[in-house]
């Protein structure tokens, strides 16, 4: 067989920044898999792979992305890459990963890491989504075992693809991360020692509660508010924080890469995850954001889907809010400001952050490749 | 045009090792034949492949003993030509063949025999005239059902019998755009069941009783044989509800009950009356025109593998994968493919379970084709499943092939178990080994490690994953804790540094499963929580925890005095001191003797009443007694119900408090009056009720320099009441306020009572100033000496 690889990573997403795909790929090369990761041509090299096994697809990415698929999927074609398992690291893999286990009879592992015909962005665009739950209906029928990152997706998608292919729970889990001093975020922005640092990170997208937040911003004081990550909500909230004259209480990284995150979030003192009631997505949201500050040991606020709820009220490492506005997030950060309240949640993050890491999945992630 | 009707049984024979492709079919001479009109059903009893029976026009019926190498004809029913469409055997003797007399098509008919196709009985449910008869399923030797209808396609008619025909009851259904039935399935043991008529496939779930449409198949187009498994159906198809339009015909496939159906049209009046189904996606067509169709991916691809045939067919049935039968105008069966194609190579393929193997061949240029019985195309197919393969090169499929034979096999799993060096709990500080068999190729711990065995002394999860010496990767988890000390800490429960003779009680801070308590020689003393101790000393608490981990406490060092108390009391807990009875809403002050009993000054400390509700203990500016003098204080009572009422007093000493207990009775008063009619009157008071009571000391101390208190009680009803303590200099200037600290709370079911001090800081000159208390309605006044 050519390449012969145990498993072929593909994914649509930017190799550079997806925690996802760059936990996975370091934890089966961890354990000596023979791994090909393929994705779109961002311009990148990453770093945590051999770049004889990394192969990049040039397509156009400045289109449609159904477009794009297409382009990716037959380009995955050419590769001719094969393997004992192919990995479709999102649905708009899924199809380049379907031809390579008809072709090569790979087993198929579809990483539904988001509920893909319920996302925030198809809200309003019914055919869209129902054609996206047509296809992905369709493509699933190859699929050997599913990923999904909580028990609600897969409960879900249980019911609407009516099948019996197995789930394997593989959460959005950071690595294990030690801890330690940083001001990369202070020092950056000039921020003063007085004033805390709400930290936003991820991707910036409508529903995430950027909006609420930022006019929560106009009343405080004490604190300043870093927003880390892109998106194509990035500028409408530049505008707003232009428009309301708080450019010196909001700032914005833009993208900062993964391996080098951990340095600026660990510099924050308050971690917010922040869901609208938008999709069923974010309904059943989960995100690698939450864990990632449990791991720099930040307290967190986050919106009140029961996900969330449930790790940041029974572990006790935040406070959630009812209703992602501005009111109810104005409230629940003066709570934050107390020194001692943090302080209470840090303890109680510090007791159960090694629940949370990525090694303890290492086994689930053993069991899906074999 | 012939209307056939086939049948196959395809349920209860094993799934069939797919080696379908490049049959050759050789016809078969059946003795007896009397008519040459064509056979149209064929089977075989399942649980003996020597059994067969095929049936057809002219009431004519064939039987094999020997797996089809001699057959006997027997003539059903000499007085009537049936068109026997179905043919059936529940057990080697007993059998059912039905069909519709072909003079007259309204005239069904099932015949039965119960010496394995030799004779036969007519057990048709009515009289022959009204409805034909098609196919028919038993279920078992007596119980099954028998498919029918009216003229055309207006009436379906379902016949049931459970006395093996001699009595049927029928359902009848219309479809509005017309159907006929014409095959039948019922599983004996869940009572479900499927039926097939133009354009629609039908269920049941009480063994027949019941009818209905299950899923639509497309135009009504006659389906005469009914082959599924689970949700997969083949269905032969002839254009019209009858098959009689002299269209089209064709072959439907679907893996999903309808939803999705993929259809092959044959023009030219090709009409398919045959199927069987391999496996869900595998199976088989036949029909006229020498046409035998096989597809190996639901339908979506066919092809005509019919070397050897001549004429129409109507049936077709495989026994196991070497061994078909197809029959219409002539019978015929599989030819050994080995016989007829060159097998070329046998090669065996290992693999580890979970990994791919690619079967590779090399055929030569002048056969360009491969196929793999899979249904693979091409020189390499992959598999990861263990099991024979085989792939047919060939130049067109009635050449001789060249054949490829793959065995695939699994290494054997040799999958890890992590072994632990102790079995034990284990604790914080403790080392384990944790081991896996040694004859492997190598192995990686989740830790990064690569021996056989890892030296653990944290919790955690340990992954270890082996290389076999075949090169198969397997993985064994087990999860380790070390269990935390127990910690544990001694608290002296009473005064240390206690006078000779005295004791102290320690106690362990928290509950352990085990004490053990050692004394300043390293005794064991006790294995308790808690020790009474009376000799001084260091004493330590050894502690293990319920998972046998052992810790011990800091030394606790016991100080003893040699002294004794000064002061000599006449009551005890058990000698109270006792108030002469009281009237309901009097109160009482009597007089309780102290006496120092040493030959030195001893300075009495605050006499505590641990109540004091309706008790009331002395100020705290107490005298000090002089050698061997003896001193009274006074303690006051007042009861506000009827009863008895106690309280406890201490009264610190050197070594340890005195306690006594005070108690009195309160008794009621009787008011005695005449009424106006002069009837005597007794009245006896049971309680009285205040609406607020605040009690308190005395300033303390008195004099004072900086800091001055009074203690208080208070008993506030539902209203609250909120006192006030302020300090008031000699001129009656206010010059400061008390703040109220609350030591505790009791709530009753008519208020609380609380109980606490009023504290002041105060840095006021020397002088004599008053501590006012203002409550709601009356204030109260006490004076205190300020001395800097």
């Amino acid at each position: 067989m050519e390449n012969n690889y145990d498993v072929i990573i593909i994914c649509f997403a930017n190799p550079t920044f997806d925690a996802r795909t760059i936990n996975l790929v370091k934890t089966l090369i961890k354990y000596k898999r023979k791994v090909a990761l393929v994705t779109p041509d961002y311009d990148v090299i990453p770093d945590y792979i051999s770049p004889n096994d990394y192969y990049k697809c040039k397509i156009n990415l400045d289109q449609k992305v159904r477009h794009s698929q297409k382009e990716f999927t037959k380009s995955v074609k050419k590769l001719k890459l094969s393997g004992k398992f192919v990995h479709a690291g999102d649905f708009y893999s899924l199809a380049a990963a379907k031809f390579i286990k008809m072709k090569y009879k790979a087993k198929l592992i579809y990483d539904s890491r988001e509920i893909y015909s319920q996302l925030n962005s198809l809200k309003d665009r019914t055919f869209a989504r129902k054609l996206i739950e047509f296809r992905e209906k369709y493509l699933v029928t190859y699929v050997d075992k599913i990923m999904v990152t909580a028990d609600v997706d897969a409960a879900y998608l249980k019911k609407l693809f009516m099948h019996t292919i197995p789930y394997n729970i593989i959460k959005n889990l950071p690595p294990k991360q030690e801890l330690f001093e940083s001001n990369f975020l202070r020092d950056r922005f000039k921020i003063s020692s007085e004033k805390i640092i709400l930290l936003y990170q991820g991707w910036v997208l409508e529903g995430r509660g950027l909006n609420a937040l930022i006019r929560a911003m106009e009343s405080i004081d004490f604190a300043e508010l870093v927003i880390i990550g892109d998106g194509e909500y990035l500028n409408s909230l530049k505008e707003l924080v232009n428009k309301e004259g708080l450019e010196s209480k909001v700032h914005f990284t833009g993208l900062i890469p993964y391996n080098e995150l951990s340095n600026a979030t660990i510099s924050a003192d308050i971690g917010i995850v922040l869901f609208e009631d938008t999709s069923i997505s974010y309904q059943n949201a989960l995100p690698n954001k939450l864990f990632e500050f449990i791991q720099s040991a930040l307290p967190v606020i986050t919106s009140g889907q029961n996900t969330m709820r449930e790790v940041v009220e029974n572990e006790s490492i935040g406070l959630t809010i009812d209703k992602v506005e501005s009111s109810d997030l104005l409230k629940a950060i003066q709570k934050m400001s107390d020194v001692t309240t943090r302080n209470n949640f840090k303890k109680n993050i510090l007791e159960i952050r090694d629940k949370f890491t990525y090694e303890t999945q290492e086994i689930e992630i053993l069991k899906v490749y074999s | 045009m012939k209307i056939k009707i086939l049948y196959i049984i395809l349920f209860l024979l094993p799934i069939l090792v797919q080696s379908q492709w490049l049959n050759k079919w050789e016809k078969v001479n059946i003795a007896g034949r009397y008519s040459q009109e064509a056979y149209l059903d064929v089977f075989f009893l399942p649980s003996n492949r020597n059994l067969g029976w095929i049936c057809g026009f002219n009431s004519q019926v064939s039987f094999t003993t020997d797996g089809g190498d001699n057959w006997e004809t027997v003539r059903v029913d000499p007085n009537n030509n049936i068109q026997l469409e179905s043919i059936h055997f529940t057990s080697p003797n007993i059998g059912y063949t039905s069909g519709t007399n072909s003079e007259n098509s309204l005239a069904g008919a099932i015949y039965k025999s119960i010496d394995g196709g030799r004779t036969w009985v007519d057990i048709s449910p009515m009289l022959r005239q009204f409805y034909s008869i098609w196919g028919c399923y038993f279920y078992d030797d007596n119980s099954g059902v028998a498919v029918a209808g009216l003229v055309g396609c207006d009436t379906q008619i379902f016949f049931k019998t459970t006395n093996g025909g001699q009595s049927w009851t029928q359902r009848r259904y219309e479809i509005r755009s017309g159907t006929k039935l014409s095959d039948v399935h019922i599983d004996g043991n869940t009572g479900y069941g499927q039926a097939i008529s133009s354009g629609y496939v039908w269920e049941t779930t009480d063994f027949g009783d019941n009818w209905e449409i299950d899923f639509t198949t497309g135009p009504i187009d006659w389906a005469e044989e009914l082959a599924y498994q689970d949700s997969s159906f083949i269905i032969p198809i002839a254009e019209g509800c009858q098959g009689d339009f002299a269209g089209y015909g064709g072959m439907l496939f679907t893996t999903d009950k309808g939803k999705t159906i993929q259809s092959k049209i044959l023009e030219n009046t090709v009409n398919m009356y045959g199927s069987f189904l391999i496996n869900k996606t595998s199976g088989w067509v036949c029909g006229f025109d020498k046409s035998v169709y096989f597809t190996c991916d639901a339908g979506n691809n066919w092809e005509n593998l019919n070397c050897g045939i001549e004429g129409d067919l109507d049936d077709i049935f495989f026994i196991d994968d070497t061994t078909g039968w197809v029959v219409g105008d002539d019978v015929y069966r599989t030819r050994n493919v080995t016989e007829v194609n060159k097998v070329i190579s046998r090669d065996t393929v290992y693999i580890c379970r979970g990994e791919v193997a690619e079967l590779k061949i090399q055929p030569p240029d002048n056969l360009p084709k491969t196929v793999w019985t899979n249904c693979g195309r091409g020189n390499s197919y992959y598999t990861g499943d263990d099991g024979e393969y085989r792939a047919f090169a060939y130049a067109s499929p009635c050449d001789t092939a060249f054949i490829y034979d793959f065995q695939v096999i699994y290494y054997p799993d040799y999958t890890p178990e992590i072994q632990s060096s102790s079995s034990n709990y284990l604790c914080e500080g403790d080392t384990i080994r944790l081991t896996v068999d040694t004859f492997y190729q190598s192995y990686l711990w989740n830790t990064g490690d690569t021996t056989s065995y890892l030296d653990v002394y944290e919790s955690g999860n340990y992954i270890v994953q082996t290389t076999s010496p075949d090169g198969c990767i397997k993985f064994d988890t087990t999860n380790i804790v070390f269990n935390p000390p127990p910690k544990p800490n001694i608290l002296p429960l009473t005064k240390n540094n206690f006078c000779i003779g005295d004791s102290i009680i320690l106690q362990s801070e928290f509950d352990h499963h085990i004490y053990r308590w050692y004394n300043n020689a390293s005794e064991l003393i006790s294995n308790t929580k808690t020790i009474t101790v009376k000799d001084e000393g260091n004493y330590k608490l050894i502690a293990e925890s319920e998972f046998g981990c052992i810790d011990s406490s800091s030394s606790y060092f016991v100080s003893v005095i040699i002294d004794s108390n000064r002061l000599s009391i006449e009551y005890t807990i058990t000698n109270s001191f006792t108030f002469d009875t009281l009237t309901l809403g009097k109160k009482t002050c009597q007089k309780v003797r102290i006496t120092n009993t040493s030959n030195v000054d001893y300075q009495l400390q605050l006499i505590k009443l641990r109540d004091k509700y309706y008790f009331a203990a002395p100020p705290s500016d107490l005298p000090k007694l002089g050698p061997f003098e003896t001193a009274e204080f006074e303690i006051c009572f007042e009861g506000d119900s009827t009863g008895n009422f106690e309280d406890i007093v201490e009264i610190p000493d050197i070594c340890s408090p005195h306690f006594f207990t005070v108690d009195g009775v309160v008794a009621p008063f009787n008011f005695e009056a005449l009424s106006k009619c002069d009837v005597p009157w007794t009245f006896t008071s049971i309680r009285i009720d205040k609406k607020h009571i605040f009690e308190s000391s005395a300033p303390y101390p008195n004099p004072s320099n900086s800091s001055l208190a009074i203690s208080y009680m208070e008993f506030t009803p539902k209203e609250n009441v909120q006192m006030k303590v302020y300090i008031y200099d000699s001129k009656g200037i206010r010059v400061g306020e008390l703040e109220r600290r609350i030591s505790g709370i009791e709530y009753y079911s008519n208020g609380k009572l609380e109980r606490g001090e009023y504290i002041a800081e105060t840095n006021l000159p020397t002088g004599i100033y008053f501590i006012v208390i203002e409550g709601n309605d009356n204030t109260e006044s006490k004076p205190i000496v300020i001395t800097r």
